[in-house]
């Protein structure tokens, strides 16, 4: 018997983090003339809005002797201000002040930080996370159009769960689930599709309404392993715009975004915020087992237990191969 | 290896006969020899404080430079035989070199 301990392994180490499009803020949470550090991928990156209003991402080491960018760094006009020695740099990670030299190298005011593309789409910052850096492969997905004027953003949300992403992605395509974690029956109706780096599916389901059971129509938009565009259309018209973002290969942050048609009368409007609450819910239900379940890289699968083997297989194509593609 | 014969006038006009060795970077010597501000940048082509005028001589023989030192000297306001010593290996094409240092505070 030897006295060792070994760490418990819930199997996250054979899981990289996938590249993609991942939301990093809400689009309130960085002001103009704010700058905030982040954690997520694994590393940090230090994001900051200018004067004119773009949001800009960088490592977060200065390249001149290393400060931290994002402790007591000043926002300037457009431009981050080093704490260190004051030296600005752009979005670009060129430099374009450097106070006390006489000539700022060309090379420099080419650039000499990296950075990380951003995209502010919805109310929401994105960027762009690769292992080896590798330009965005696609585009951030958008809302779906509103079939009446404007969506009206009813409720926002954000939890931090011990799990990595794919997990919770891949919990869609788990059938069995529904029924034993969240009541309901699940009918799967037509089949996905995949086009590129985006999947969709068109479920009929049942949906709980005060009604009762009512049958209605779900099409999840999923784009890359980061985003995933739900639209209900029944008694109500509701789309759930989530985001899932690697903070590390064990942890993800997960970003519901949740908007209904505009112009709905009182009852319409009561109907779709209990489909809200319903939603909350059910995540609230998958949450507890989330934080504690073991990724199974075997899983003994039986009939009726959903794709999610296909699933595994197509998710695959976000993680990199390590080889220019 | 061989001796590489060197005339390098400081800024402030006095002039140092020094000896160098076939394989030393120029700006090296410079700043062990004459003074330890040449070189901040430690030869990243950033800094400019190596700016030297070479005697024309010399200055046709030793290998041209490169497009960044180019773009630097430009930047700097330099021209015809100045050069940056941090990107001058010392070979036979040195020996009888004469450098007068440019760089002012």
């Amino acid at each position: 018997m030897t006295g060792k301990t070994t760490p418990l392994d819930r199997g996250y180490a054979g899981l990289p983090i996938p590249f993609g499009w991942f939301a990093v803020a809400m689009s309130d949470e960085i002001k103009p003339g704010e700058v905030k550090s982040l954690h997520y991928f694994g590393t940090e990156f230090v994001v900051w809005r200018g004067e004119n209003g773009q949001v800009s991402a960088v490592d977060p080491f200065c390249p001149h002797l290393g400060a931290h960018l994002g402790v007591n760094s000043e926002v300037i006009g457009n431009d981050l201000r080093c704490p260190f020695h004051h030296w600005s740099f752009n979005g670009d990670g060129a430099v374009t002040d450097i106070p006390y030299t006489k000539l700022i190298p060309p090379k420099l005011k080419r650039s000499c930080l990296s950075t990380w593309p951003v995209e502010e789409v919805d109310g929401v910052i994105f960027t762009w996370y690769h292992p080896r850096r590798e330009a965005p492969k696609w585009e951030v997905a958008r809302l779906p159009e509103c079939p009446d004027g404007d969506w009206i953003l009813a409720e926002t949300h954000d939890w931090i769960i011990n799990i990595h992403c794919q997990e919770i992605t891949e919990n869609g395509q788990d059938h069995a689930h529904f029924g034993a974690v969240h009541g309901v029956p699940f009918a799967p109706a037509g089949e996905f599709r995949i086009e590129g780096w985006v999947r969709r599916n068109t479920v009929v389901a049942e949906m709980k309404t005060p009604k009762g059971l009512m049958t209605g129509k779900i099409d999840v938009t999923a784009t890359g392993p980061g985003q995933s565009i739900t639209e209900y259309t029944d008694v109500t018209h509701v789309v759930q715009s989530q985001q899932v973002t690697p903070i590390d290969s064990e942890t993800t942050h997960l970003r519901w975004q949740m908007y209904h048609v505009p112009g709905l009368s009182e009852g319409r409007m009561r109907v779709t915020q209990a489909r809200m609450r319903d939603l909350v819910k059910q995540v609230h239900q998958d949450i507890p087992i989330w934080n504690r379940k073991r990724f199974v890289e075997k899983p003994l699968l039986v009939q009726g237990d959903g794709p999610m083997l296909a699933y595994r297989e197509q998710y695959a194509r976000f993680y990199d191969s390590g080889s220019d593609s | 290896m061989s001796e590489v014969k060197l005339t390098v006038i400081d800024r402030g006009g006095e002039t140092h006969r020094l000896s160098a060795e076939t394989g030393e970077v120029l700006m090296h010597v410079l700043r062990d020899n004459v003074d330890l501000e040449i070189g901040i940048c430690g030869g990243e082509i950033s800094c400019g404080t190596c700016l030297v005028q070479l005697n024309s001589d010399n200055a046709e023989r030793i290998a041209a430079a490169s497009e960044d030192e180019a773009e630097m000297l430009d930047a700097l306001g330099a021209g015809g035989d100045s050069r940056l010593a941090c990107q001058i290996v010392l070979d036979d094409a040195a020996d009888g070199l004469q450098a007068t240092i440019l760089y002012e505070d």
